[in-house]
């Protein structure tokens, strides 16, 4: 997995075992998906208690979108080919200036294709600079000619 | 808003769409996800817990009482998650198909996503298999005393459909933390169906599932009343339902006899 991924999984708080179970997707996706993975996203929020819990992971390559749904305790993964321009998007977003996210930061970020394929994205505290950057960086970006 | 219901499934996502700009396919994802953390809660909840311990000591108490044993042998209480599929079908039995105030939301207000998963009642399930139709009665009561003795909130019904299928229902209500669509989470009260069914009307709904499946996602029924097309499917799947319940009857009434002795 690349070393920019690891730092991600760090910075937004993943454990070992949560690391080591996005590695051996990550791997699984890898053997599946015919190109490179260049983006890595998990998706989090925070409960009443203030813990935070994680969703999906997500993994992105220039034509393909790859989610492991609940990640944490099932298998459930798909894999989508990503036209562009995505037909759609939504953003919605709470204490957030989309420059440096806060401890109470939120970001919410739902696309979707002419198949009417759909994606929903959403993270908190510092993990809304990483979708910030997913969104500028892959899905809003101009396709290439 | 048109005064005509929406005549098929396919019709009321796009009704869903266009009167409550909900998009039905966009909200599998978000329905998945929180289905999945409530079965992962609640098996993890002290009151799952309890109710599965309590179910061995219900066992024994109905073998001391009867001298035969309640459940299908050590069998495991597992939850189970509506499908999204089955889940839309029964918002559009509740919103159009049995909304008698129509075009009008009916009781209780549309069933939609910012309340769906505390308005309908089975989102979260378990079956639990008894070997004689008393059992059914028996745990219905007993898990209720474990209710009122929990300070649970709790409701039954026995159901006896047309359709011949028969099961006591125990709903149990629940208070789970759930994500909400975009971030944060909120608290809401889900209500968990306990089925309690018998281990002859289990298999048959087995045998049958398919069938049964393929006509609930019939939203007009045909014209010609079931009873008296013999050579239809439904015809021999109801009568077999109300059959095996008469025979379960007759069992009971064997053993009660042998029970009570030569008369």
């Amino acid at each position: 997995m690349r070393e920019e991924f690891k730092r991600y999984l760090d910075s937004v708080g993943l454990s070992l075992t949560l690391r080591e179970r996005t590695a051996a997707l990550y791997e699984l996706f890898h053997e599946l998906c015919p190109e490179e993975i260049k983006w890595i996203f998990v998706t989090d929020y925070i409960t009443q208690e203030g813990t935070r819990d994680f969703e999906s992971l997500w993994f992105f390559s220039e034509m393909y979108v790859m989610e492991a749904k609940q990640f944490t305790h099932t298998d459930n993964l798909d894999m989508l080919l990503l036209e562009r321009p995505i037909s759609y998007w939504s953003l919605q977003k709470q204490n957030y200036d989309f420059k440096q996210a806060t401890d109470k930061s939120r970001l919410f970020f739902n696309f979707r294709t002419s198949f009417q394929a759909t994606g929903a994205l959403k993270g908190s505290k510092e993990n809304c600079d990483f979708l910030r950057d997913l969104i500028k960086d892959y899905f809003a970006r101009k396709p290439k000619k | 808003m048109s005064d005509k219901k929406p005549p098929t499934l396919i019709e009321y996502k796009t009704w869903l769409a266009n009167e409550h700009m909900c998009e039905v396919e966009r909200t599998r994802p978000y329905y998945e996800s929180v289905t999945s953390k409530v079965q992962r809660d609640l098996e993890n909840s002290e009151l799952w817990q309890r109710l599965t311990r309590e179910l061995k000591e219900f066992d024994d108490q109905y073998l001391v009482q009867t001298g035969f044993p309640l459940q299908m042998a050590d069998q495991a209480c597992e939850i189970l998650i509506k499908p999204f599929e089955s889940f839309i079908l029964k918002t559009y039995k509740k919103n159009i198909l049995q909304n008698k105030r129509w075009p009008k939301e009916p009781e209780g207000g549309w069933i939609l996503p910012d309340n769906w998963f505390s308005r309908i009642n089975d989102i979260i399930r378990t079956l639990i298999v008894v070997k004689y139709l008393d059992g059914v009665q028996f745990l219905v009561d007993k898990l209720e005393r474990f209710c009122v003795e929990k300070n649970i909130v709790s409701r039954n019904y026995f159901e006896a459909r047309e359709d011949g299928y028969y099961a006591g229902h125990l709903y149990v209500r629940h208070t789970l933390e759930i994500p909400k669509m975009t971030w944060d989470t909120e608290l809401i009260e889900v209500s968990i169906e306990i089925q309690i069914t018998t281990q002859l009307q289990e298999t048959i709904r087995r045998l049958l599932h398919k069938y049964y499946e393929q006509r609930r996602g019939r939203a007009v029924r045909d014209a010609t009343a079931w009873q008296w097309d013999y050579k239809s499917d439904e015809f021999a799947a109801n009568y077999l339902g109300h059959i095996l319940h008469y025979v379960e009857g007759m069992i009971m009434e064997i053993r009660e006899k042998q029970k009570r002795g030569p008369t």
